[in-house]
């Protein structure tokens, strides 16, 4: 059994000064009285047995960092739940599963060593890649997501696609790996740590045997866990990580970008995985700057205090996960944007899965589009 | 809202592994009396399909079938009634929409949409699902043992789960 102690001691857990401004900033919180995050650190604290596991509220926690960025303590509180949750899972214990377990099931066939995957598809001649070369370009998820999603009219390939425009335009050809696992960001973030590191191991595997050394990715959860994740777990992956608005930002900067104008007024939601757990920012909103003509205007929740898109992990999706959901196109409404744009594909998909409401319905409904696609299409001829 | 995961038994019996493993989903009324129909005309079907009685076939999902190729299924068979003549009017109708989509993400997993198939049995028919049984079975035979092994990652005993709740 997980040793708790150890958890609250790596975490900083015990540093906890009880004062409360966890609970203020956490989105859950606002929405269900019953949910506290610093309860949940003070139970494990106090009680330090198997019942800690049995909590339900460890399941519905969001890991968006909202309380990590205004602790005073300075308490990963990300690490708390997730070391928590490998406990719980340990002993058969785990989350409601959303969408019939599909995607766990998914994620689970994916970590099969003989898989011949058929995931390429959607590529099209204008999108120029390599068999080998420097840049690899991690796809994620997106295929499965447009195939699945498909009723939701998602176009979470949209991203993908926009992704590798913007990097040929920069002239990298990348190379995509036909046979890339999911990151492994979901299991490890539901307790199924051997899950995650089967499909770690599996990718670190795949990028190794393509020869790149950089790995360029659109993904806000798999950047985040190729670059921290996979080192923290498997030690050095011998690959760089960067993400595509690095590159792109950096472009903008040198000039060798150009945008035609776009006459639209714009709205960004910074994702919880790219805000406040990687402190990508500046960058979404320079390149979004350097486009002529567009206005950029700010939900209430922007930067590090965002608005969380409501779920995780494809698990305990219910009422409260709604209405952040409902709170957050609320505001992306009221700025008077035409278009909200997201960098994170899940986040494309929870909120058009909440626009789909049929009582608040016309109230919500606002074109959403990924960043990369938006600004791909942006691009000078 | 924590809830106990379960593996289910039948699939972690050491068997033969050169025979296929089949799911197959059995709908209650027109396909589960085709089903009483051929045992007791005593016909013989492949022993390799293991059935999964359910009250209408509009209860599957792309979870529950990817579900069962996750712990090692080579390929689902899902038996319900015709397409007008179901108990509940429109099940089987959601379970040929559920079958596209499962279809679909097979193919991108490279596993191929011949591994899930789709049978519509006429009330009572047990010849005719005697032979839909087997004519799948051959098909799988000849698509040879599905890529993903399952491997359980933890074994949670039935005993000590109770214990845990």
């Amino acid at each position: 059994m997980k040793d708790i102690k150890k958890t609250i001691f790596e975490s900083k857990a015990y540093s906890c000064l009880d004062c409360g401004k966890c609970t203020s900033a956490c989105p859950v919180a606002r929405h269900d009285s019953g949910f506290s995050p610093r309860m949940l650190v003070y139970d494990a604290i106090h009680e330090s047995g198997p019942e800690v596991f049995r909590d339900g509220r460890l399941w519905q926690c969001l890991t968006c960092a909202s309380c990590e960025t205004i602790c005073a303590s300075d308490v990963r509180y990300g690490e708390f739940i997730r070391a928590l949750r490998g406990g719980a899972y340990e002993q058969g214990i785990s989350g409601q599963c959303t969408h019939g377990g599909a995607l766990q099931a998914l994620m689970h066939i994916m970590a099969s060593d003989e898989l011949n995957q058929n995931r390429l598809d959607w590529l099209t001649r204008q999108l120029e890649t390599a068999d080998t070369s420097d840049t690899l370009y991690f796809v994620g998820c997106a295929p499965y997501f447009e195939t699945f999603f498909a009723d939701l009219n998602t176009k979470s390939l949209k991203g993908a696609t926009g992704s590798i425009t913007l990097l040929n335009r920069m002239g990298i050809v990348p190379a995509i790996s036909p046979n890339e696992r999911c990151c492994g960001h979901d299991l490890l973030n539901s307790g199924d740590v051997e899950g995650f590191l089967k499909l770690a191991r599996q990718n670190v595997k795949e990028i190794a045997e393509s020869g790149a050394s950089r790995v360029v990715v659109s993904c806000p959860e798999g950047y985040h866990t190729l670059k921290e994740e996979y080192p923290r777990y498997l030690g050095n992956t011998g690959f760089e990580v960067v993400h595509i608005m690095d590159l792109v930002a950096q472009a903008v900067l040198d000039g060798s970008l150009q945008f035609h104008a776009v006459k639209k007024k714009v709205t960004y939601h910074d994702p919880c995985r790219l805000g406040r757990i990687s402190g990508i920012y500046d960058q979404p909103r320079d390149i979004l700057g350097a486009i002529p003509g567009l206005q950029i205007v700010e939900m209430g929740h922007h930067r590090s205090s965002a608005l969380c898109c409501g779920t995780q992990s494809w698990m305990n999706c219910g009422s409260v996960n709604k209405q952040i959901q409902v709170e957050l196109l609320r505001e992306a409404k009221a700025t008077g944007a035409d278009i909200l744009l997201t960098a994170c594909p899940k986040c494309k998909i929870h909120l058009q899965c909440a626009m789909h409401d049929e009582v608040l319905g016309q109230d919500l409904k606002i074109e959403i589009k990924s960043f990369a696609s938006f600004v791909a299409g942006a691009l000078a001829r | 809202m924590a809830r106990k995961r379960k593996i289910p038994q039948e699939f972690r019996i050491c068997r033969d592994e050169s025979e296929p493993r089949i799911v197959g989903f059995v709908c209650n009324w027109g396909a589960y009396s085709g089903l009483e129909m051929a045992g007791v005309k005593k016909l013989k079907y492949a022993p390799s399909v293991q059935l999964i009685r359910l009250m209408c076939l509009g209860r599957i999902n792309t979870g529950l079938v990817l579900k069962a190729f996750e712990f090692g299924a080579d390929g689902v068979l899902l038996l319900g009634c015709p397409s007008g003549s179901c108990h509940y009017e429109f099940g089987v109708d959601r379970a040929k929409e559920s079958v596209a989509q499962i279809k679909k993400m097979l193919n991108l997993l490279g596993l191929g949409s011949k591994r899930v198939h789709l049978v519509e049995v006429p009330l009572g028919d047990g010849d005719f699902l005697a032979r839909r049984i087997n004519t799948f079975e051959k098909r799988i035979r000849e698509l040879g043992p599905s890529p993903i092994k399952y491997v359980p990652t933890q074994i949670v005993l039935a005993d000590q789960a109770a214990t845990l709740l």
